[in-house]
């Protein structure tokens, strides 16, 4: 599994956001690239037909642009467009419901469609995924085995694929968790400190 | 001090509050806990990446710089109210707390008004279409952006008067000349 090509976006959303306020279009670029995902990924779970999904992708990213002077706090731009998403993706299917007259059903079913913890949950996969993003490729690979692979696979399968002595793995592995989780620490979760406290 | 847990094992910490004594001693495997409390890692499916064409469709909103550029080329100042002389037997900065300046980007005219008051400059902007152009939603001033109140006109304050400014209108960016406020002098005889 990989992590796609290793971009360097060492920046935050408010440094993004105010680029974006300035006209730069490469930062529009490298939002639209950090946030695609995690869009797209909430219209599909609202259970959005391919096309209505296209609409919702869409319609998100043109909402935001038509609202950029309103935004006052871009460090909560990840939460402004989940929330954005979700109440495209809901209106999107009323308005589908609406033609076939089974507006009740999706009113009933929006509440499981999309709850608050999903959506969360989501906005920190997101999180860390750029974050993941964000360090060498080699971490990237080697976390990427550890954490994500479909299969567990021992230290020595995992050294094997990095092509290092097994018995350096470990420093290594923690080097990178080090550097993912400043990363984390940086995007502006204080969880990942708080909950290592209580590991200890 | 023993082999490192396994993601499995890790796993059993998390979720059924498991015990292993090699947690205590190794700060790798605390460090791995730690994160996969924080983010739910493995736990949580991979974000799904949506077709190529349709991130090109969103990154295709912004307003592309070269034609922004364009246009610029074809903007003029058509009015300025600074470049014209005082009547005769009038002396002094008479004229110059206001002033009025117009330009023409295509079939757009940017009108605007400034006044200078005792703390501060006070402009209202204003700018004309034909009915089949889209309006202009935004004045950029320097890095500030201005939206139109109920009546279409752009009004803001600001201590020094702005040399650069612009407006968005549909899918351009129009950038105006850089303007200058120092009022020209009269010329010599």
């Amino acid at each position: 599994m990989t992590f796609g090509i290793y971009l360097y976006m060492p920046r935050t959303d408010k440094e993004i956001w105010q680029d974006i306020l300035d006209g730069r279009e490469t930062a529009w670029k490298n939002l639209v690239e950090k946030y695609k995902a995690l869009i797209y990924t909430i219209c599909l779970r609202a259970g959005l037909s391919m096309s209505d999904a296209a609409d919702c992708f869409q319609h998100t990213w043109v909402s935001l642009y038509e609202n950029r002077t309103r935004i006052t706090d871009p460090s909560r731009l990840s939460a402004w467009l989940v929330t954005t998403t979700k109440r495209e993706a809901l209106r999107i299917r009323r308005r589908a419901a609406a033609m076939v007259d089974m507006e009740e059903d999706v009113q009933y079913a929006d509440k499981a469609m999309l709850p608050d913890e999903l959506l969360e949950g989501l906005e920190r996969q997101s999180l860390l995924e750029n974050a993941l993003k964000e360090i060498d490729p080699r971490c990237q690979k080697l976390l990427a085995e550890f954490f994500f692979a479909p299969e567990e696979k021992s230290y020595e399968e995992i050294a094997a694929i990095l092509g290092i002595n097994p018995s350096s793995l470990g420093p290594i592995r923690r080097r990178c968790l080090e550097r993912l989780k400043n990363k984390l620490i940086e995007s502006g979760f204080p969880d990942v400190r708080k909950v290592e406290d209580e590991a200890l | 001090m023993g082999k490192h847990l396994t993601r499995k094992q890790l796993f059993e910490v998390i979720k059924e509050g498991k015990e292993f004594p090699h947690l205590k001693d190794c700060p790798e495997c605390r460090e791995a806990l730690s994160l996969l409390k924080a983010f739910y890692m493995a736990e949580m499916p991979r974000l799904a990446e949506p077709p190529r064409g349709w991130v090109d469709k969103a990154v295709a909103i912004f307003p592309s710089e070269s034609k922004a550029k364009s246009w610029r080329e074809l903007v003029e100042m058509v009015f300025d109210s600074w470049t014209i002389p005082h009547p005769v037997g009038v002396r002094g900065s008479g004229g110059l707390s206001e002033r009025r300046i117009q330009f023409r980007a295509g079939e757009y005219i940017f009108d605007m008004r400034a006044e200078h008051r005792r703390q501060d400059w006070l402009f209202v902007a204003q700018i004309n279409r034909p009915e089949n152009l889209p309006a202009a939603s935004v004045v950029k001033v320097g890095k500030k952006e201005i939206m139109a109140d109920a009546a279409g006109l752009f009004i803001w304050s600001s201590k020094r008067p702005p040399t650069r400014l612009g407006f968005v209108t549909g899918d351009k960016i129009v950038d105006l000349p850089e303007l200058a406020w120092k009022k020209p002098l009269p010329p010599k005889r």
